[in-house]
């Protein structure tokens, strides 16, 4: 297990800046919204473009600037505040193995120097110089990772984020050594103050009747809730079996290593659940909106991903605990299938 | 004539709508970046330089604040400058507390996070200003020390308004009440505290909050309604070091938390085994001292905004 855990953390280092081509990933957080789903689909697709075009190393361009601190559609992100949503979703442009360099900017013009001296150099950008100065990113879209995928059989995939290694570690050796790791991540964003898209949210109920009965029935399985302090309903805490990083003194970096190195990750589609679709884990997210489906290039109603293994499954409509049992029950079919570990059933008495 | 006056006198030329396209500001940006390069005496808009290697340092939160500190004393001063952080670290340890930190100083700031010395140094060549190089290279970045000796809450530099300041604010007023707020950090702080709490009387208007990893936090304490871990309760570093501010006192080492908390004017008790060599300045509130255990107790009491109120169970021990 603890080499299952190491092997994510290979970031395939020393490399040097004789790595050639250089690429360089650019975001402006002055029309790319601050949100973790967002940051690791920019990231997924920066190392696609990156394989493309035969580099071996991604440094990040990160720009959040007071005097235009967020893209119109967050009007509560201010010069004020976007310090803190910066905050909360940094160690994201880490978790890619390509990432070698990470500029933090505040200043329009290091932004613009950086991007204009590289052109120059004929480095290759995501995206490039074009959309750069007009402003145009698609950052929603798997459409280049899915054609990287039919094109070569595979695509890059996501680790755990780099500098969070041995907080992983303790959390695992302190409350879940030995258990098979069920990563969970419910959308609950009515219970923040900045609530947006409730209508992708997930009731708590299903969940908790799941969580409860799986508990039940497998006493090696453990679930680790993550999600934002705000986002996760208290009332998990008082379910058996569930410990949550967040309220163990854990942040974004340590959960995304979590979810990378766990045995399954479960969880309404947001974020985590992007993690997820290009990390390493066994996944079975639920309640993808059917409008997903062209920027994901499906159709409404698949099972998996185009880039997804057969214990990687999706579904399209809200859970409920039967559906959830289902689904649980099929992926485990399949890890076994696979020789990967599952969880011991309790023996009935008869 | 430099390439910024050309700019300048050309903006009187060309409408405004055309100078202000986004493809004209990308021009701008890079000609202006270029005049920059070519300084060799600083002045005005030219970033300061600041450096941190990482890799392999324990302290290096300590080490960057200090830092960063010296250096937004220098912004301070000449306010269109901003502070550029070089960290050279292959595997930064928690790359979102090193932006925490960053982001605590007013000016404005850019946090490079470099992964090798190589790559530092074709960053240098290319991005970073002669003269911004020179200063950088005849400037010695003090010690933390040497910092808490220097810091006047007067002139306070770590002044960053955000919102989450504003929610310490509020959570520090909650959770404070009518008595005393004081943070604490690292075992030897929490030990003290763990060993002030057991003689105090529960009415004691005190409040602990305590800072860092949780595990540093033996169970025992942990069950006293009179202690908030602040990780637990969902607080990361960037709170953290928001919140010091609005404690009553901090005790703990020499650390970041301590330059943050000095820098804001709170009254602080830290332990050092340099405490010999800090002489406070005649306004600080800063004091040093090699072991807690005698002195915690006192300083705490005079803290109490109702000092009478503190009935130390003499003796007992616990």
């Amino acid at each position: 297990m603890l080499e299952k855990l190491a092997s994510l953390f290979d970031h395939g280092r020393p490399r040097t800046a004789a790595d050639k081509p250089l690429f360089v990933a650019f975001l402006d957080y002055a029309y790319m919204p601050y949100a973790l789903g967002d940051a690791v689909t920019w990231l997924e697709n920066a190392q696609v473009h990156a394989r493309d075009a035969g580099a071996a190393a991604i440094d990040v361009v990160l720009l959040a600037s007071p005097e235009r601190p967020a893209p119109v559609w967050q009007p509560h992100v201010t010069a004020y505040n976007f310090v803190a949503s910066l905050h909360g979703i940094l160690p994201v442009f880490f978790s890619s193995p390509m990432v070698r360099n990470v500029h933090v900017l505040e200043q329009r013009q290091t932004f613009y120097d950086m991007v204009t001296d590289l052109h120059e150099q004929g480095a290759a950008s995501w995206p490039g110089i074009g959309a750069l100065v007009e402003e145009r990113l698609n950052f929603i879209s798997h459409l280049s990772i899915v054609e990287q995928f039919r094109r070569c059989g595979s695509i890059p995939l996501l680790n755990a984020p780099r500098g969070y290694e041995k907080q992983a570690s303790t959390f695992i050796d302190t409350y879940c050594p030995d258990h098979f790791r069920i990563v969970i991540n419910v959308r609950q964003s009515h219970l923040t103050a900045a609530g947006t898209n409730l209508e992708r949210d997930s009731r708590f109920e299903p969940w908790a009747k799941f969580i409860s009965r799986t508990a039940n029935e497998y006493p090696d399985a453990i679930f680790i809730v993550v999600g934002q302090y705000s986002d996760v309903d208290r009332a998990f805490f008082r379910l058996p079996a569930v410990v949550a990083p967040r309220s163990r003194g854990f942040g974004l970096g340590a959960e995304l290593a979590l979810l990378q190195g766990a045995d399954l990750f479960m969880g309404t589609s947001s974020g985590f659940a992007q993690a997820a679709f290009f990390g390493h884990p066994s996944y079975i997210v639920t309640h993808i909106e059917p409008r997903a489906a062209i920027h994901c290039g499906v159709e409404v109603g698949v099972r998996h991903h185009p880039f997804g293994r057969i214990d990687q499954v999706v579904t399209w409509k809200p859970e409920t605990a039967e559906d959830l049992a289902e689904e649980f029950d099929t992926v485990l079919a399949r890890k076994a299938e696979r020789g990967d570990r599952v969880p011991v059933r309790r023996r009935r008495v008869v | 004539m430099t390439r910024g006056e050309i700019l300048n006198a050309i903006a009187g030329l060309i409408p405004d709508r055309v100078f202000n396209r986004p493809a004209v500001q990308v021009l701008r940006a890079r000609l202006a970046a270029a005049d920059q390069r070519e300084r060799t005496v600083v002045g005005p808009d030219l970033p300061i330089l600041g450096e941190i290697a990482i890799d392999g340092v324990a302290d290096w939160r300590t080490q960057f604040t200090a830092a960063l500190w010296s250096l937004a004393h220098a912004a301070a001063d000449s306010p269109s400058r901003a502070i550029w952080m070089l960290c050279v670290a292959a595997s930064p340890e928690a790359p979102d507390e090193l932006y925490s930190l960053m982001a605590q100083a007013n000016s404005p700031t850019q946090l490079h996070m470099i992964a090798n010395e190589h790559e530092a140094v074709v960053f240098r060549e290319r991005y970073v200003p002669l003269a911004s190089l020179r200063e950088a290279a005849a400037r010695t970045l003090p010690s933390v020390v040497e910092v808490l000796m220097r810091i006047d809450p007067e002139r306070s530099v770590f002044t960053r308004a955000t919102a989450v300041r504003a929610a310490a604010h509020v959570f520090a007023k909650r959770i404070g009440g009518e008595g005393a707020l004081i943070a604490i950090h690292g075992a030897q702080a929490v030990a003290a505290a763990n060993a002030y709490l057991n003689r105090a009387d529960a009415a004691v208007p005190l409040r602990i909050l305590a800072f860092g990893d949780p595990q540093e936090v033996p169970e025992g304490l942990r069950a006293d309604c009179r202690l908030t871990i602040a990780r637990r309760a969902g607080f990361s570093l960037l709170d953290e070091l928001a919140l010091v501010r609005f404690c009553d006192g901090y005790v703990g080492p020499a650390d970041h938390y301590a330059i943050v908390a000095a820098d804001g004017g709170v009254p602080c008790l830290l332990s050092s085994e340099v405490g010999t060599k800090y002489t406070p300045a005649r306004w600080s509130r800063v004091r040093v001292v090699s072991d807690f255990a005698t002195p915690l107790g006192p300083w705490l009491e005079r803290l109490i905004t109702r000092p009478m109120a503190v009935r130390v169970r003499a003796g007992t021990g616990s």
